[in-house]
């Protein structure tokens, strides 16, 4: 150690740490080492004011508890309340998105039953539209003669 | 003892920290309440390591309680309930340094004339230190005050619980999360910048 500066060792642990052959190590060193002295002198100095300092405590008062309890029951009307005035800032927004989704429901329903099929009764009193027997009686439409079609046309106008 | 009611208000004093926790955590308030009676004198003793003042203890602690009962949840009751409170309250007073502006009027430059008369005395009896009395006991801890206002919230939690309240990195590990070799590396930065601004303030003084 001697030969060695300490500052090292002052500044790997706490210095009430230090063991006695680590403090008779230092104080021989400081002895011929004044920037080592410094060093020391001012680790001493900053151990013992933490030390004043860690000794200062503070105690709860008995009213303590009360102070707590009634920050949580303010905090917890602050969540409902906050909730509450959320929904009075956003219930309009919401109630005319509702109504926008009901009016589109409703039109899609209508539009959806008006294309949803052919309409069975044509114009002139015939049960089948002509493009109803060309397109959609395709199942026999092989069977047809081109006269038939022709003819179903006509009379469907 | 806890048959998963409410207690009688006498039964909640004898309750266990587990017992009460999970009482607090069904919303049971007059259990919460007996958590803070029971662990404030504890978190106060944190709190005091971070701030001085009273009120600033007081809104460190109040914050801490506040944070655990909306965080009950994630108490997994494997390591003591006091330590798991005192964790919260560790960071929440690092969390609270941390978005403090620093004062300025807090410097180790400006010096009273007892810090000074107190730190003259201390140079010249360094070697052979004396029972301090309590008004010097004061003037050191005011100094500290000024020192660990200049450094960071991280080197002043280490300085504060080992080198001020002789805990080991183990027990500083377990009350702020950090790792062990994160501890000892902060430790030995914190006791440096410390030791540097003494050793500035003493050549001062020599000078």
């Amino acid at each position: 150690m001697k030969n060695e500066h300490i500052i090292n060792t002052l500044e790997q642990q706490p210095l009430n740490s230090l063991s006695d052959n680590q403090r008779i190590a230092i104080k021989t060193h400081i002895a011929d080492c004044p920037a080592c002295l410094n060093a020391y002198q001012a680790a001493v100095i900053a151990a013992e004011v933490l030390q004043a300092r860690a000794g200062e405590i503070i105690e709860p008062t008995p009213f303590f508890k009360t102070r707590v309890m009634a920050a949580l029951r303010a905090q917890q009307t602050e969540q409902v309340f906050s909730f509450a005035s959320l929904w009075k800032t956003a219930r309009a927004a919401v109630a005319s998105m509702l109504a926008i989704v009901v009016i589109l429901l409703t039109l899609n329903f209508y539009m959806g039953n008006s294309q949803s099929a052919p309409s069975e009764v044509s114009e002139n009193g015939s049960i089948y539209s002509a493009e109803w027997v060309i397109l959609d009686n395709g199942n026999n439409a092989d069977d047809w003669t081109d006269e038939q079609v022709l003819s179903t046309l006509y009379e469907s106008r | 003892m806890w048959l998963g009611a409410p207690l009688l208000e006498q039964s909640y004093e004898h309750a266990s920290d587990l017992e009460l926790v999970s009482l607090a955590r069904k919303g049971d308030e007059a259990a919460f309440e007996e958590i803070v009676r029971r662990h404030s004198p504890r978190i106060f003793r944190v709190a005091s390591q971070f701030f001085r003042r009273r009120e600033a203890v007081e809104d460190a602690a109040q914050e801490t309680f506040l944070k655990a009962y909306t965080q009950f949840s994630s108490y997994e009751e494997r390591g003591s309930f006091e330590g798991w409170l005192v964790r919260i309250a560790t960071n929440t007073c690092i969390n609270i340094l941390r978005s403090a502006k620093r004062r300025p009027e807090y410097s180790i430059s400006e010096l009273t004339k007892e810090e000074d008369d107190w730190l003259e005395q201390r140079m010249v009896d360094v070697l052979d230190p004396k029972q301090s009395s309590v008004e010097n006991q004061l003037v050191a801890a005011d100094l500290a005050e000024k020192l660990l206002e200049e450094v960071s919230p991280d080197d002043r939690t280490v300085l504060t619980l080992m080198d001020g309240n002789e805990l080991s990195v183990k027990e500083v590990a377990g009350m702020t999360g950090w790792s062990e070799s994160n501890v000892k590396i902060r430790a030995m930065r914190a006791r440096q910048r410390m030791r540097q601004a003494f050793e500035k303030l003493l050549s001062k003084k020599k000078a």
